[in-house]
């Protein structure tokens, strides 16, 4: 026996993608809150501890941007799921 | 949903979950209609309260064609966007086949919004077509795009070289040779800018598009490395004293060649990525386009699409053959080893099926369309191995695997190294004649950063995975390509590499190893003193001495012609090939058969059938023991047939039996039968009206097909156990399996029980393949690891098992588990280049070698490698093209002596 889809959804599916991009708790946000925070984090540690060497400037601030690209790079899609999923539970 | 108590059933289903206010189902649509509040209730858990109550929500399925996908990251990119779209169940990627096939419930989602969701990531998407209108449309959009890559291609290389030659112009030989002007600094800028923002646009593009949804891909790793280079040279052309090394660290030509490395492997892979599915297209080249059919008398061209089912159609010598269908009239040799594998051309007479897409060769014939479009066998064999190159092998999920994580490590491991030359490494072993390997260029003004920038962004280019997502794929779709050549058609990539590991290949003997005609061989009376009527009690002990002094015992009971005619007549109405067999057997010596009055089958034992009034009993031992028959007296004459391979059934007829065709023998049997004196208590003979006597035996014999010895022989010599299935009892089976060459057979196994014997097998420990029958043997196939349907001819949709073997060859088992084996060695050899590649180059890159010899890679060169590893396992996997199984190259299979086939009546026999 089958049946065929069922056609009528009066008002929205909660899996409809408005429903998913809701405005400051939605994880995604959060998520992106998070990895931002913490690639920043990573990027002033980084920054910090360079200022007990002898660095140039450059190296300074060069360094802690790429530390912070990295960071953002490597905890963006790893941040987004984790808080995705936490949501859900 | 039959009828309106299922409407009710789903409605209230559906009205019982929380949210949902009103459910209407629609029976003829097969709708259901559903105002629900979506705070409450999601689609998801309608569905799974359809399901719990035995109905099913179908989904839809669409097939795409993506563009621009390369292998190991793409597929989870596409697959984490796609899945949490509303209603997408199943996506499955194939970078192999730039595949992308998705499960949806279509009200919830349209294909539209699905193919934006690929659109918005940076891929070509379009709907793949069906049949050759599809490859048409496939290879229309393959050619854009590797003429995209060439203009691609046709803007780095010049200005990448003319770059290169600026920056090395100063050093020998190209001093004084190239325009000083060439060196200057801004027109290195200005010669590099237009070409990272033109060719290298689509790798920021991408790579953004993929991080706006949270997803990284290795756009990433290539736009990073350009960036940062581009950046590091620009800084130091307009900013020399900022600290990045100055005017003689200005990567402008690390950033063009980096470009030009990297759009010259795009533009190889799209060169070579349709390659390994030639073979596909080979049978679609084969989709013939036009028909010559008769309708109204006339003789009239159309397109093969338009042919209808019972149509007839006309094929002249050198055409081909429009659709399947059946002889009518005329006779022809046809070449079908385009579809088949079969290397001769196969003649054709009235009544012969003919295959769509072969070719005529010698006469002309008109012939009756039994499958047109879709149905017919050439379609449902593209259909399938399409079908098969999207999926993937157990094997693939380690590369999935390693390839899915491999950007977030690579970046990892960038950072890693990054900081270690920065704080460490620098300090430690930075020397100022610095060189980047195969280069003159010094690094000498290289401060710390720049230093430890130019490793980790080397790091990240060297370390692209496509040749590890681009290793199985392209190995399992070349391979059931291959496959198709030869009639061998895997249903999937498990099922590849199932058959590969197979320890043990179970054959099944009738239809398989024979050719599954059966005939007549041996038609044995039983003696006059055989044939004593046997009661159901005890039975006279003292006959024999009593017949002794009658009529001649050494006489048979019935002539031969009799035993068969009463044999023949009993199972005129069975279907079983046994049956036939005998039937056959008897018109062909030109006898009368009788109307069964009554007839009963004993599944897997025999027949019992009332003829002229009298009980006829026909089968085998077993039948017989549990009827009171006594097969003793002709215990040795079945056990030679048998040793013969021959399968003898008794024949038992009632005692009241003296029908006209009885020879006078049995007659003077009966009456002798007849006349003793009521017997004593304990041991005379009863006469009861259902005691029946024995007169004969029947034999009937398979013949081994050509290749089965040769097959078993290039089995063996693959390494594996061979095992012969068959219903036959111990010393038949032992017989036909000896003249094969196979060790080990399993005897008296009633088609049911086949399924538990290979289990059995399966629970020692062993991989095991069985061959059989795709219709009768399916639960077996189906147990197996690997199941086989061998001689499925054309109508390969019905088929199950895993692999299809369209002709009726056993030899094509042993193609198969080569093909497999082939396939799977290729899948091993790609990766093994893949992670042998980042194994070496990542350490090299990082700088492990920098202490030693002052030495880094530059990010060009790294660009080149990374091309260099996707380029060889692309290489190496067209190797696959040229492959033939060693048993296809093999000498003409020598006839095998075929099983026994003269028939001895008794006489005969006994003369």
């Amino acid at each position: 026996m089958s049946a065929q889809p069922m056609p009528v959804a009066r008002g929205p599916s909660p899996e409809t993608p408005q429903r998913r991009t809701m405005p400051l708790s939605s994880p995604a946000l959060l998520a992106a809150a998070m990895y931002t925070g913490l690639s920043l984090a990573a990027g002033l540690l980084f920054f910090a501890v360079t200022l007990a060497g002898d660095y140039s400037w450059v190296a300074r601030i060069g360094g802690a941007i790429w530390i912070f690209a990295l960071c953002m790079i490597i905890l963006m899609p790893t941040i987004t799921p984790w808080i995705r999923e936490r949501m859900k539970r | 949903m039959t009828c309106a108590a299922c409407v009710r059933k789903v409605e209230k289903t559906l009205r019982g979950l929380p949210g949902v206010q009103q459910a209407t189902v629609n029976l003829s649509a097969g709708k259901a209609g559903v105002v629900y509040d979506p705070s409450h209730v999601a689609l998801p858990q309608m569905e799974q309260a359809i399901t719990d109550i035995g109905y099913e929500v179908p989904l839809a399925r669409i097939d795409l064609l993506v563009l621009g996908m390369t292998p190991g990251h793409c597929d989870l990119i596409i697959d984490k966007a796609l899945r949490p779209l509303p209603g997408v169940r199943n996506v499955v990627v194939n970078c192999a086949t730039d595949t992308v096939r998705v499960d949806y419930l279509d009200v919830a989602v349209s294909p539209a919004t699905i193919k934006k969701t690929i659109r918005e990531l940076g891929y070509e998407v379009s709907e793949k077509g069906e049949g050759e209108a599809g490859a048409d449309r496939e290879r229309e959009l393959r050619k854009q795009e590797i003429r995209r890559q060439l203009v691609n291609m046709l803007i780095a290389w010049p200005l990448g070289l003319i770059v290169m030659l600026g920056t090395f112009a100063e050093y020998e030989p190209l001093k004084g040779i190239v325009p000083s002007f060439l060196s200057e600094k801004p027109v290195l800028f200005a010669l590099t800018t237009p070409l990272v923002l033109g060719p290298g646009r689509q790798f920021f593009v991408n790579s953004w598009n993929g991080l706006r949804h949270g997803l990284t891909d290795m756009n990433l790793l290539y736009a990073t490395g350009i960036g940062a280079a581009y950046l590091i040279a620009v800084i130091n052309t307009f900013f020399p004293d900022a600290g990045f090394g100055g005017e003689k660290a200005t990567f402008y030509e690390a950033a063009a060649l980096l470009v030009a490395f990297i759009v010259l492997g795009r533009y190889l892979e799209a060169l070579t990525r349709g390659r390994t599915s030639e073979a596909i297209r080979k049978l679609m080249r084969l989709q013939p386009k036009r028909a010559l059919v008769v309708r109204d008398g006339q003789e009239i061209e159309i397109p093969a699409d338009e042919v209808e089912i019972d149509d007839i159609c006309l094929v002249r010598p050198g055409e081909s053959v429009p659709v399947d269908g059946v002889i009518v009239d005329g006779y022809s040799a046809v070449n079908e080893s385009m579809v088949t594998g079969e290397s001769m051309p196969v003649e054709k007479r009235p009544g012969d099926e003919v295959i769509g897409g072969t070719i005529n060769k010698t006469g002309a014939f008109r012939f009756r369309a039994t499958r047109v479009g879709v149905e017919t066998a050439l379609a449902q064999i593209i259909k399938l191995v399409e079908e098969a190159q999207t999926t993937k092998a157990p094997i693939q999920a380690l590369a999935d695997r390693v390839a899915g994580h491999f950007i977030l490590g690579v970046h990892a491991l960038a950072l890693a190294v990054f900081l270690f030359w920065f704080f460490v490494g620098h300090g430690l072993w930075f020397e100022a004649d610095t060189k980047l390997i195969l280069t003159p260029y010094s690094l000498e003004d290289l401060e710390v950063f720049g230093f430890a920038l130019l490793i980790s962004v080397t790091v990240l280019v060297i370390s692209c995975p496509c040749a590890v997502g681009l290793a199985t794929p392209a190995a399992m779709m070349a391979g059931t390509g291959k496959g198709a050549e030869y009639g061998i058609l895997f249903k999937g990539a498990d099922a590849v590499e199932a058959t590969s590991k197979v320890q043990v290949v179970v054959l099944d003997k009738t239809g398989t190893l024979t050719k599954g005609e059966l005939s007549l061989t041996d038609v044995v009376p039983a003696r006059l003193a055989d044939a004593v009527p046997v009661p159901r009690t005890d039975r006279p002990s003292g006959l024999s001495a009593n017949a002794s002094t009658g009529p001649d015992h050494t006489a048979p009971a019935v002539s031969g012609s009799e035993l068969l005619r009463l044999a023949a007549s009993a199972e005129k109405n069975s279907e079983h090939p046994l049956a036939a067999a005998v039937v056959q057997g008897a018109r062909e010596r030109g006898l009368d058969l009788s109307e069964p009055e009554s007839f009963d089958s004993v599944p897997g034992h025999g027949v019992e059938a009332k003829i002229e009034g009298e009980t006829v009993l026909l089968g085998n031992r077993k039948l017989m023991s549990e009827r009171g028959v006594d097969t003793g007296p002709l215990a040795k004459d079945a056990e030679r047939l048998e040793g013969e391979g021959k399968t003898a059934m008794f024949v038992a007829a009632g005692l009241s039996y003296n029908g006209g065709s009885v020879s006078q023998a049995a007659e003077r049997l009966d009456g002798e039968i007849n006349s003793q004196p009521a017997p004593d208590a304990g041991q005379g003979i009863t006469t009861q009206p259902d005691s029946l006597r024995l007169i004969g035996i029947i034999a009937v014999a398979d013949t081994l097909k050509e290749t089965s010895a040769r097959a078993v022989a290039e089995l063996k010599r693959l390494g594996l156990e061979v095992v012969m299935i068959t219903g036959d009892n111990r010393r038949t089976a032992e017989a036909i399996a000896g003249q094969v060459g196979i060790d080990r057979v399993l005897p008296e196994i009633l088609p049911q029980d086949k399924a538990a014997e290979v289990r059995r097998l399966q629970g020692e420990g062993k991989r095991v393949a069985m061959v059989g029958d795709g219709v009768n043997d399916a639960p077996a196939l189906a147990q197996a690891n690997a199941g086989m349907a061998i001689g499925s001819g054309t109508d390969v949709a019905k088929e199950t098992g895993d692999v299809i073997l369209i002709r009726d060859d056993v030899l094509d088992v042993a193609a198969a588990v080569q093909v497999a084996r082939a396939t799977m060695r290729l899948v091993r050899q790609n990766l093994l280049w893949a992670f042998g590649y980042n194994s070496a180059a990542i350490p090299l890159a990082a700088g492990v070698l920098y202490p030693f010899t002052a030495q880094i890679v530059s990010p060009e060169l790294a660009a080149l490698l990374m091309a260099t590893s996707s380029f060889s396992v692309t290489m190496n996997t067209l190797r696959m093209r040229g492959y033939k199984p060693s048993v296809k190259r093999g000498p003409p299979p020598a006839k095998p002596e075929p099983a026994r086939r003269d028939v001895r009546t008794a006489v005969e026999a006994r003369s």
